[in-house]
């Protein structure tokens, strides 16, 4: 059972250490008294742990991820701040420029009732215009110019003559 | 060269358990492992993980190399290291820095001894 989980361990090795060393590693095991065992234990882990974080280059790429994370969110970070500002000071600019126009005088609130009397108001004169252009047009259509009617033009002729 | 020697040192003891565990002959991973727990009179004991994970450095560093299998009735699973002139020379100069460390030692002790006497 030992063995076996000692070749486990050794399994776990990165390949490279593990073609060259694995049976070795696991001859000196064999040949080791049993009372040993605790021992080489432990230190098959902290090789497992040496040869993937120190020899293989793995920490390299665990810290050229950590690193390139960190700066991506300090990035990400940053720009949000930056769109935060920005924003916040073109509301800043908007509300100084255009918001509250310098010398600008206080706007009343709406009074609704009042607007609707306008309103109603307003309904009733653009009627009453409606309804005065109206009748004119039905007066000219039954009424003709003075030039077409030839009664018109005869009591003309005969008043002057 | 020697700036190359010079870049390797100190060695950590490790690497100078083993190289000296290599400096009387040939050894297979578990002789070294055996000598090494000798040498220190049990008080450092190499683990296999520990071992091969050193060796692996000093043969890319060309202080120890592959050595032929001394019988053919051998487990096939056993290596033979071997240490190569370059890991030897490294090996010497270590030995003299550790030579220079045990002189001024020698030399601080009766200091030493008598400030935790007095």
């Amino acid at each position: 059972m030992t063995r076996f989980l000692y070749r486990m361990l050794i399994a776990l090795h990165p390949p490279r250490f593990r073609e060259r060393f694995g049976d070795e590693m696991l001859c000196a095991f064999d040949e080791s008294a049993p009372d040993r065992a605790g021992r080489l234990f432990a230190d098959a882990f902290l090789s497992l742990l040496r040869q993937w974080f120190l020899r293989s280059g793995l920490w390299k790429m665990a810290s050229g991820a950590v690193i390139s994370s960190l700066l991506l969110c300090g990035w990400g970070y940053s720009m949000a701040s930056a769109v935060n500002l920005s924003l916040s000071r073109g509301a800043w600019w908007h509300d100084k420029i255009i918001g509250n126009p310098p010398f600008a005088e206080p706007v009343a609130p709406v009074d609704e009732a009042q607007f609707e009397r306008d309103a109603a108001q307003a309904v009733a004169i653009l009627a009453g215009i409606r309804k005065e252009e109206a009748q004119k047009r039905h007066s000219q259509r039954h009424d003709p110019p003075p030039s077409l009617n030839p009664h018109n033009d005869l009591r003309t002729t005969t008043t002057k003559g | 060269m020697k700036d190359e020697l010079k870049s390797l040192l100190p060695l950590s003891p490790a690497t100078l358990h083993i190289l000296l565990a290599l400096a009387a002959e040939d050894r297979h991973g578990y002789g070294i492992m055996l000598e090494v727990a000798r040498q220190s009179q049990g008080h450092y004991e190499l683990g296999p993980g520990t071992l091969y994970d050193n060796l692996e450095k000093l043969m890319r560093r060309g202080l120890v190399n592959d050595a032929p299998r001394r019988s053919a009735n051998e487990d096939p699973r056993r290596r033979y290291y071997r240490l190569t002139a370059f890991g030897r020379r490294v090996l010497s100069a270590d030995l003299e820095r550790l030579r220079a460390v045990l002189k001024e030692a020698k030399a601080a002790l009766p200091a030493i001894e008598s400030r935790g006497s007095a």
